[in-house]
């Protein structure tokens, strides 16, 4: 005998997707002044580039990057996140030996259980194409923020090694090469 | 010719392996084998394990590295109140008396236990507060970690490692790092019996043997694929090199950190690369924080000559007539042999290399 009545479960939910990813280094600043006034040196500096201070932390958010520095030990957090809503459908079709009978309610009943796991399979494929275009975002960003970073550690270090050196003494001359990227003090002691 | 029942000769036998007296294939049957523990040990069997115990532990110690001409600090404080450094095999630097084992019941129960038992077994499972060994049973279970992991993984020998008072084995933790990937969150290795007296003498004999050991595990990562496998290494081993060198610190045994550095000589050879550590990982799809802790999981060991170069940055600062001052030349001695500042800038390169924000 063959199952003649076709069982159709439709389901439809909306779902928010977030995704989300960060990376942390620490700057490597010499400490040519104490440890405050180097970090202090490195506020204003990120300042000047468009940092907002929040304490000790000094935050930008650029191009849906947020990039967090904390002036105190270094620590630089570069994270990137995304979210949006997703409509998610599935439909299950199966047969069953009667029409709103019993059979039908174990037919449904099952569709309904596989309508799930296809409902979040399709949510992990939604989340996994998301995170792939956050961190491709993150990844884009990365160079550029590096790169400005380690400009600013520069500048800090050098705008320091000027502190430190009128501290010694007198300075009688002072040469900067931005692009070869040297600073050459001299101090009469 | 003393005469044991047939549960006392396989008691013995498991012994005599743990102790390297019988090969592992005689052994594996017996591991595999249940059987029903008697009520007691006859005397003759109890004699004969007293027997093994006391020459077999210290011969696999003096064989291991005990026989070795070495410089260590000295337990005992001179006049001064400072350690003297002495040189010579183990028992000529400590008085063999001051070198005593002492086992307590707790090593026959294991003894008669895994004999009964498969180590996997949790219907009745061994398991003891670690705090309750005595170094004597620590070197045992140690003895016996080393060869339940060569013969009976199959047998339920990782469940073993994560109840007591294995988790908390220091000195297997410390030997043999990635068997500890799956020990609960809160567990700790217990160093404290280790950093003194004569259990810092066991370590410094088993210094060798800990830096074969390190060499190995980090040469392993290179062939590491899955990324997930190699951040729980990265874990274990941060956990125990933590608790490890915050304890020979606190007691001013930096020596007994040696091995370290024996190890990183070998390993940060002028040729070292990344990807000596990370050749083989599957990096598809990971996001950017996983890959950068799937790194930091790979250079944990790299990252800790940071931490040795602060000791022999410290112990430029000590004077002559400073508390520690032996401690610390020993230790810029130690570091000096093996021109630490080269093999710690060779290690910050290839972790700067891995940083990810530095790689794209």
């Amino acid at each position: 005998m063959s199952r003649a009545y076709r069982v159709t479960v439709r389901e439809s939910q909306n779902r928010v997707i977030r995704a989300e990813d960060h990376v942390s280094t620490r700057l490597e600043i010499l400490e040519v002044l104490p440890p405050e006034q180097m970090a202090g040196l490195l506020a204003d500096e990120l300042e000047r580039r468009g940092f907002e201070r929040h304490g000790t932390r000094l935050v930008r958010q650029q191009d849906g990057v947020t990039i967090s520095v904390e002036t105190t030990t270094g620590t630089v957090t570069v994270a990137a996140e995304a979210s949006e809503e997703a409509a998610i459908q599935a439909e299950r079709t199966d047969r069953a030996y009667d029409d709103v009978g019993p059979h039908a309610k174990v037919v449904r009943e099952n569709l309904k259980k596989q309508l799930e796991k296809d409902i979040e399979k399709k949510v992990g494929e939604k989340t996994a194409s998301l995170q792939t275009k956050v961190t491709d975002r993150l990844e884009g960003e990365l160079s550029d923020v590096r790169q400005e970073l380690d400009q600013a550690v520069n500048r800090v270090t050098a705008e320091a090694l000027k502190r430190k050196a009128a501290q010694m003494g007198q300075i009688k001359e002072m040469t900067e090469d931005p692009q070869a990227g040297s600073l050459t003090i001299v101090v009469e002691v | 010719m003393q005469s044991v029942s047939r549960f006392e000769a396989s008691l013995l036998r498991l012994l005599w392996y743990f102790l390297h007296r019988v090969p592992p294939d005689r052994a594996l049957p017996l591991l595999e084998n249940r059987c029903t523990a008697p009520t007691c040990l006859h005397r003759n069997a109890v004699n004969l394990v007293q027997d093994a115990l006391g020459k077999g532990c210290v011969l696999l110690l003096a064989r291991r590295g005990g026989w070795r001409r070495e410089r260590f600090l000295s337990g005992e404080r001179g006049g001064t109140g400072v350690s003297p450094v002495k040189e010579g095999r183990l028992w000529e630097r400590t008085p063999p008396a001051d070198l005593g084992l002492s086992f307590s019941a707790h090593t026959l129960r294991f003894l008669i236990w895994i004999t009964a038992n498969r180590p996997g077994d949790s219907d009745r499972a061994w398991s003891v507060p670690e705090e309750e060994l005595t170094l004597g049973d620590r070197l045992l279970l140690y003895f016996a970690h080393e060869g339940l992991r060569n013969v009976a993984e199959g047998l339920g020998a990782p469940k073993l490692r994560t109840e007591q008072p294995f988790v908390q084995h220091a000195l297997c933790w410390l030997a043999f790092p990635e068997d500890y990937t799956a020990a609960p969150i809160g567990a700790r290795p217990n160093f404290a019996p280790w950093t003194n007296g004569a259990g810092a003498c066991m370590l410094e004999a088993l210094q060798p043997e800990l830096a074969r050991r390190w060499i190995e595990v980090e040469s392993n990562k290179e062939r590491l694929v899955d990324p997930q496998t190699m951040r729980v290494l990265g874990l274990a081993q941060e956990r125990v090199l933590t608790s490890f060198l915050d304890a020979v610190e606190r007691e001013g045994r930096m020596d007994l950190a040696r091995f370290l550095l024996q190890a990183a000589a070998v390993l940060l050879g002028p040729h070292a690369h990344t990807g000596m550590w990370t050749a083989r990982l599957n990096m598809t799809g990971q996001r950017v924080a996983d890959r950068a802790a799937t790194y930091q999981a790979a250079t944990i060991f790299l990252r800790t000559l940071d931490r040795l170069q602060t000791w022999e940055r410290r112990a430029r600062g000590v004077g002559y007539f400073d508390e520690g001052y032996a401690a610390t030349q020993l230790w810029k001695a130690d570091w000096e042999q093996v021109q630490g500042d080269v093999l710690t800038e060779r290690a910050r390169a290839i972790v700067q290399a891995l940083d990810p924000m530095r790689q794209v």
